[in-house]
């Protein structure tokens, strides 16, 4: 059971969040996984209840709960149209990075109808966690971190949509397992008690098979290429409203105006195909709305495996590929073309797609980082996930060994004198 | 920005900096904060931001993995103590290989300016930091950090609460030496020069 507060409620009924039903969640993923239809709306209440339910966990003052949940309730509410697949292009045509999270944190602080709902202080300080202002702290965590409410939701809830297992893990353990980790005085994070690491390997694990076997399918990858190429060409042919993924810039980064987002708020998923379906069939646009509308995807024909292609290509030739300052979009374009003109094909059928996949047991952490996962043990000492898992580790880290000693346990004092006695007899100094 | 280091590109960068500091680089947060700096000598940027251990930039660590894939720098890992005592819980050094020196030349060939400014800048850190220890280059560019995304001119004494905004502990003592630094480096004005 879901519940709202009134001031959510009112956030909720809002146009600009009601505006979400129109996105859909995985873009055209219900070509490949038909019921996966669920969209950006339902997923923003999910991330609401489960923050919620972490600022619960973490005894959180009710002001900075009310905080959380509002900007879990809206951290999405500034996404265009088929979810991520425009967000790279709009960063893109923009050339900066961030622009739905600026956009996010506009709306948050200036929509009349949010403002309204929220109050003034409250939408400020939820528009400061989506736009990523400050310190990294544990209420940021909660709803943009390593393991935050976005992902807690939309792993169960995607896999629930798409019919697959893959994204299922213990929700109630990792939650249960929530703590406080402050390891520098100025900045908290959102880590997790020992006794939690099972559940939070569980949730990686069930993040990287949904990487792999969902976001990452190589049908699903051929809708979000059409569909990303037949927005560009709408854009540059403006059969789309150009302006209306156009952000403005300042000094390098997303200057949102209310002007933009008049326009940009009008883009939504269906919309956005009606358009590109009604372009000329025979221009690039027409051709790609018309086979995605038909599902007439594009297939994946050749897998080349680069890391083992070394010997063939070359151990520079390989780092120059996976160079992405040396192989740029216009690059890969170039790739594309020449494929086309060999084959007798349009180049707008002809698609190279990079894909560097991340191993998630690699050990690879060099600085502590964003994506870092901290685990508390008994000791009060935080470290890293990867030096605490046994899956999630390197061939750097050795095997761990334990020995454990069992008492009756009856009060603080034996405890301390058994741990005492037994690293006497290990034979500690 | 970007087109003050035009055909430079990020790789290119690293493998310089590890040619300038003698071919061996010891630490992920060194070669961080040596391209922080260099790139701030060449009017250039990397999109270094506000992490933990100061300005960090994916770019530099995707280009140090590249550059390993590419043979041209050899990794090694050690195993460090624990996570609280310091930044690196596996220090990683990168050290040049004939492949990394043979790309080297061809890359002082085509941007010997580029080369040149990098050697500069990286020569002039080692003089104020002579053993280029993590700790003082990550305080150095947090200070510079904070100095030139404020908007208004601060005071020294203000930068131990605006790193706390950030999340950093910075000490009084800390800054005083890592303003030096900065004048050293002639990345800020000497307030007592004139």
């Amino acid at each position: 059971m879901i519940e709202l507060t009134q001031q959510e409620w009112a956030a909720v009924d809002a146009p600009v969040f009601q505006r979400l039903r129109g996105i859909r969640q995985l873009a055209m993923t219900h070509l490949v996984y038909p019921s996966a239809m669920h969209t950006r709306f339902e997923h923003s209440i999910g991330v609401c209840h489960v923050s919620g339910r972490l600022a619960n966990r973490l005894k959180l003052d009710s002001d900075t709960a009310h905080v959380v949940r509002a900007a879990a309730l809206l951290h999405d509410v500034g996404h265009g149209p088929f979810s991520h697949v425009s967000e790279q292009i709009i960063d893109d045509l923009a050339g900066v990075h961030g622009v739905h999270e600026a956009i996010s944190a506009f709306l948050i602080r200036n929509d009349p109808t949010i403002v309204a709902a929220l109050g003034q202080d409250l939408s400020q300080a939820a528009a400061a966690i989506v736009a990523l202002e400050g310190p990294r702290s544990v209420e940021r965590d909660i709803v943009s971190g390593p393991t935050d409410a976005d992902k807690l939701d939309y792993l169960l809830r995607d896999s629930y949509f798409a019919g697959v297992k893959y994204g299922e893990y213990d929700l109630a353990r990792v939650i249960d397992s929530a703590r406080i980790i402050a390891p520098r005085s100025a900045q908290t994070q959102l880590g997790f008690d020992a006794d939690g690491l099972w559940a939070v390997e569980g949730l990686l694990m069930a993040r990287h098979h949904m990487h792999r076997q969902v976001y990452g399918h190589k049908t699903r990858l051929a809708t979000d290429i059409m569909i990303s190429r037949a927005l560009r060409f709408a854009i540059a042919d403006s059969v789309v409203d150009p302006a209306a993924f156009t952000v403005p810039v300042a000094k390098d980064r997303p200057d949102v105006t209310q002007e933009f987002v008049d326009r940009y708020l009008t883009q939504v998923d269906a919309r956005v195909l009606d358009q590109l379906c009604a372009a000329d069939p025979n221009t690039a646009t027409g051709d790609l709305g018309a086979r995605i509308r038909d599902r007439r995807l594009l297939r994946q024909t050749v897998a080349v495996r680069l890391d083992l292609s070394k010997d063939r290509l070359g151990d520079a030739r390989v780092a120059d590929l996976l160079d992405s300052e040396v192989t740029t979009p216009d690059v890969i374009a170039q790739m594309e073309a020449a494929i086309a003109e060999r084959l007798g094909l349009p180049s707008h059928l002809v698609a190279v797609h990079l894909d560097a996949r991340t191993n998630p047991t690699y050990r690879n952490p060099g600085s502590i980082r964003q994506k870092d996962v901290m685990i508390q043990r008994g000791d009060g000492q935080a470290r890293l996930l990867q030096s605490e898992s046994e899956i999630f580790r390197s061939d750097l880290g050795e095997n761990q060994a334990w020995i454990f000693l069992y008492t009756p346990g009856l009060d603080e004092d034996l405890d301390e004198r058994a741990k005492e006695e037994l690293w006497n007899q290990l034979g500690a100094d | 920005m970007e087109s003050t280091r035009r055909g430079l590109t990020t790789r290119d960068m690293v493998l310089l900096i590890a040619d300038a500091v003698g071919g061996t680089v010891a630490g992920r947060t060194v070669m961080q904060k040596l391209a922080y700096f260099s790139s701030i000598n060449l009017g250039s940027t990397l999109g270094h931001r506000a992490y933990y251990y100061g300005p960090y930039s994916s770019k530099v660590d995707d280009a140090l993995s590249v550059a390993s894939i590419a043979g041209e720098l050899h990794e090694t890992a050690d195993r460090m103590s624990d996570w609280n005592s310091g930044p690196d819980i596996v220090r990683y050094t990168y050290e040049l290989t004939e492949a990394g020196r043979a790309r080297l030349a061809q890359i002082k060939e085509r941007s010997r300016e580029h080369a040149d400014c990098i050697t500069a800048t990286v020569s002039a850190i080692r003089k104020a930091i002579p053993d280029l220890n993590q700790k003082m280059l990550s305080s150095a560019a947090k200070t510079y950090l904070i100095i030139s995304d404020s908007e208004d001119d601060i005071d020294e004494s203000d930068i131990p609460d605006l790193a706390a905004r950030l999340g950093w502990e910075l000490t009084d003592e800390q800054v005083e030496k890592t303003v030096s630094i900065l004048q050293q480096l002639g990345l800020i004005e000497d307030a007592g020069s004139d």
